[in-house]
């Protein structure tokens, strides 16, 4: 090899080598001086999240067994015939207009879920979609809601979190049900009337998400499982 | 031997794999990079849901213990004889409340709204007012109760938005960055908001099942 050859060829390799030095030198700086993984802090909040999801089961569980044993309570006091039947009649339906009583009826049962390849925002079934339905459901005459499992009552919000659904605080997963009881003809008309859910309507056929609308003859909306106590109103005489 | 030597001399060999070492490398580094962002994306979307997990845990055990006083004056009522009309009227009017069935007075917020919400709007806002702890909410002196049908048409350009609860909370989840009230403003100031010590909401009009029967246990 010619001397002046050799040297040019040493010279690109000398170039490529300290590309590469400086592109360690970059990588060993880029390092967090704390922190060297992603994942972890990741991790951390995950098992943080199992762990309150857990804990908010129990919970739950405990209001249940509690309003069981204040429904034991009420039934023991009816039984003992020291209050008219007209209060208990009244207790009964103000428990049931308030929510906290699961109801039976003739009424629709919704289906929404995401498209096949959910890859965006328009393809997926948002916390406004599932308000909007509901919204509907009442324009329509429906006398009791729930989304999922979960009833709606006065207190009842639906949320989302980036693209994670909270009814009444609790994290719901696709496919949405909500069951309404109500006339169920007059339901159904409303839900499919092009009119209404004009958003929602023009993704189902753009994006093939799932919008189902069933009528049944006797479904069941359950009772609200959280407790109604009011804090800043008080009942005028 | 001699041809491939010919065909690639042993300094474009070093070169050639120098180059390829060096795109390896930076692949690499992008892809980390890409990670590393997406973990960090991913963890402050779970740093949301965890926060509000703790909210709801907090939420859970006041109720845990309201339920608890509750179920032990009902034992207590059991047991005497004197104080069980008085905690059943006390109940009742709890659970009006929440229907709505009471003329209800509080602390809240006033809302004035100068233009027609789209339906989709109202919806949001009376939505976000749940979700802030409102206990009674009324739209134009209308009580919104649970089945109150929201139609922004229906309400008219001019809105007096009523609701009790948290004057504090209310007013500032209403009017946090990106919140409710700055859409409802993002085409001029239309939506204003007042702090109340007290607010006196009518009942709803009627609440009746017609075909919703209790469930038989």
């Amino acid at each position: 090899m010619k001397p002046h050859i050799h040297l040019k060829v040493s010279f690109v390799l000398f170039l490529v080598g300290l590309l590469v030095g400086v592109y360690f030198a970059i990588q060993i700086k880029a390092v967090p001086t704390r922190v060297t993984n992603p994942f972890l802090p990741y991790t951390s909040l995950k098992e943080a999240s199992q762990s309150l999801a857990q804990e908010i089961k129990e919970l739950r569980k405990e209001i249940v067994d509690l309003h069981s044993e204040i429904n034991q309570a009420e039934a023991a006091i009816k039984a003992s015939e020291k209050i008219s039947k007209s209060l208990i009649y009244e207790l009964e339906q103000a428990k049931s207009q308030a929510g906290l009583t699961a109801l039976s009826g003739p009424g629709v049962e919704v289906i929404l879920d995401d498209a096949p390849l959910a890859n965006s925002s328009e393809k997926v079934i948002t916390a406004a979609d599932i308000r909007d339905v509901v919204n509907l459901l009442w324009l329509a005459g429906a006398e009791a809601i729930a989304v999922g499992e979960e009833r709606l009552v006065a207190t009842s919000s639906i949320d989302a979190v980036s693209d994670v659904i909270f009814v009444n605080d609790i994290r719901l997963m696709p496919p949405f049900r909500i069951k309404a009881i109500g006339n169920p003809s007059k339901l159904h008309g409303y839900l499919v009337n092009p009119n209404y859910l004009k958003d929602l309507h023009h993704r189902v056929e753009s994006y093939q998400l799932t919008f189902k609308v069933e009528e049944q003859k006797n479904l069941i909306v359950p009772a609200y499982s959280g407790v109604l106590k009011s804090q800043f109103v008080k009942v005028e005489q | 031997m001699k041809i491939l030597k010919s065909l690639f001399p042993l300094r474009i060999s070093a070169l050639f794999f120098c180059s390829a070492l060096l795109g390896f490398l930076a692949i690499l580094h992008y892809r980390s990079l890409q990670s590393a962002i997406n973990y960090r994306e991913q963890g402050e979307i779970l740093a949301l849901i965890v926060s509000r997990e703790v909210a709801e845990s907090a939420e859970l055990r006041k109720q845990v213990a309201a339920l608890e006083e509750t179920r032990n004056k009902l034992k207590e009522a059991v047991s005497s004889s004197s104080d069980v009309e008085t905690t059943i009227k006390e109940t009742i009017r709890e659970y009006q409340i929440f229907s709505g069935m009471n003329k209800v007075s509080g602390p809240g917020v006033v809302i004035t709204i100068k233009r027609q919400l789209a339906t989709s709007e109202l919806v949001d806002l009376i939505n976000v007012l749940r979700g802030l702890g409102a206990e009674a909410i009324s739209i134009n002196g209308e009580r919104i109760a649970i089945r109150t049908p929201l139609d922004g048409a229906y309400f008219g350009d001019q809105l007096k938005i009523e609701a009790i609860g948290s004057p504090t909370v209310l007013g500032e989840g209403l009017k946090k960055k990106g919140g409710i009230l700055e859409q409802i403003n993002k085409d001029g100031e239309v939506a204003t908001i007042e702090t109340a010590k007290t607010l006196t909401l009518m009942p709803v009009r009627t609440s009746q099942f017609y075909l919703g029967k209790p469930r038989e246990l």
